[in-house]
């Protein structure tokens, strides 16, 4: 299982076991740039936590758009529209409106 | 300055894999080899379970809106990141911090976590015990951006979003009538004036309900009930 670590006493104790994986998050955080050296361990961290917030609100307000349809399933257009509808996500509006076409993971869309 | 970082990184692959024990779509042993998709995103089911928290019980979710939460969640770590390492490379720093990615937050306008995250972080630290205490334990120093460095929250970043505990604090003896951005915060004000266990639940509750709106007060409650990311504060 998971190695013990410096990260271990927040995982298994605070964290609870459900968090998203830090080790995973820290290679994210490498992607994102050659210039990337070092990270701190406690960014990943903080990004942990900051990605359930990131998740819950994208949901929260992509759900939002679901009810006013006055459907149950949330839908990948649904988290579109919050995207667009919210400035604070613009970064996002590239991503949600090319990978329907480009991506390969997301070949099927369902309306 | 970071005795940590790093350290972990050879043992990254294997721990993380292994710990989560629950990749995206049935990843088998071809995987391995790669790298490769599977790395490049959250699993999927850790996704699923912060998404579940926040939606009502009856609520269907897509694959395909799985799938895009999934890649919003990296898109938005590389962002914050970039930011962050943006920030280092001007001060000419090798490593990025906790609080380089909070200024990045703060600066990329989710001011509303930083708060929340500000906290987690002092209360990781505290629990970190007392040897790192003395060499990092301080309260959470952040230059905020040079455009909103005015005192007394009138900019567009909370006031006291990306200080420590006793700043905090301090920051909050702020009148109630100072004006405000966000509809949530002078309830904030509130809350951190005792800040310990308070901290917590009931006012990121209210957040989210505000994020909903309120068409259907059954889910906005639903909601609340469902919040618990903090409830290891208490």
């Amino acid at each position: 299982m998971r190695q013990a670590g410096i990260y271990s006493g927040i995982l298994c104790g605070k964290n609870g076991p459900h968090s998203l994986p830090l080790s995973r998050i820290k290679k994210i955080m490498k992607q994102s740039g050659e210039e990337v050296k070092m990270i701190s361990c406690e960014a990943p961290l903080v990004f942990a936590k900051a990605c359930e917030l990131f998740i819950e609100e994208l949901t929260a307000r992509a759900y939002k758009v679901t009810m006013q349809g006055k459907r149950r399933t949330l839908q990948r257009e649904d988290i579109a529209a919050a995207v667009t509808a919210t400035d604070l996500f613009d970064f996002l509006l590239e991503m949600v409106s090319a990978s329907v076409i480009n991506d390969g993971r997301t070949t099927t869309e369902s309306t | 300055m970071n005795p940590c970082s790093n350290n972990n990184s050879g043992g990254g692959g294997g721990g993380g894999g292994g710990g989560s024990a629950n990749n995206d779509n049935g990843s088998g042993a071809g995987n391995q080899c790669t790298v490769r998709e599977q790395d490049r995103f959250m699993p999927i089911a850790n996704v699923i379970r912060i998404m579940r928290k926040v939606l009502p019980t009856h609520a269907k979710i897509s694959d395909d809106a799985k799938e895009t939460i999934q890649e919003c969640v990296s898109e938005y770590i590389s962002f914050i990141t970039s930011e962050a390492n943006e920030r280092c490379q001007r001060e000419q720093r090798k490593t990025i911090t906790a609080e380089d990615v909070l200024w990045a937050m703060s600066k990329l306008g989710f001011d509303d976590y930083v708060e929340p995250l500000s906290v987690y972080l002092q209360r990781y630290r505290e629990h970190e015990g007392d040897h790192r205490g003395s060499i990092r334990g301080e309260p959470i120093q952040l230059k905020r951006p040079a455009a909103v460095a005015s005192e007394g929250g009138v900019d567009h970043s909370p006031a006291v979003g990306v200080y420590g505990l006793p700043q905090l604090q301090a920051a909050y003896h702020f009148p109630a009538t100072e004006p405000h951005h966000h509809h949530h915060q002078q309830q904030q004000h509130q809350h951190f004036g005792f800040y310990g266990a308070s901290a917590t639940g009931g006012e990121m509750g209210g957040y989210y309900m505000g994020v909903y709106g309120d068409p259907e007060t059954g889910s906005s409650q639903e909601l609340v009930d469902n919040f618990d990311l903090y409830a290891h504060y208490k």
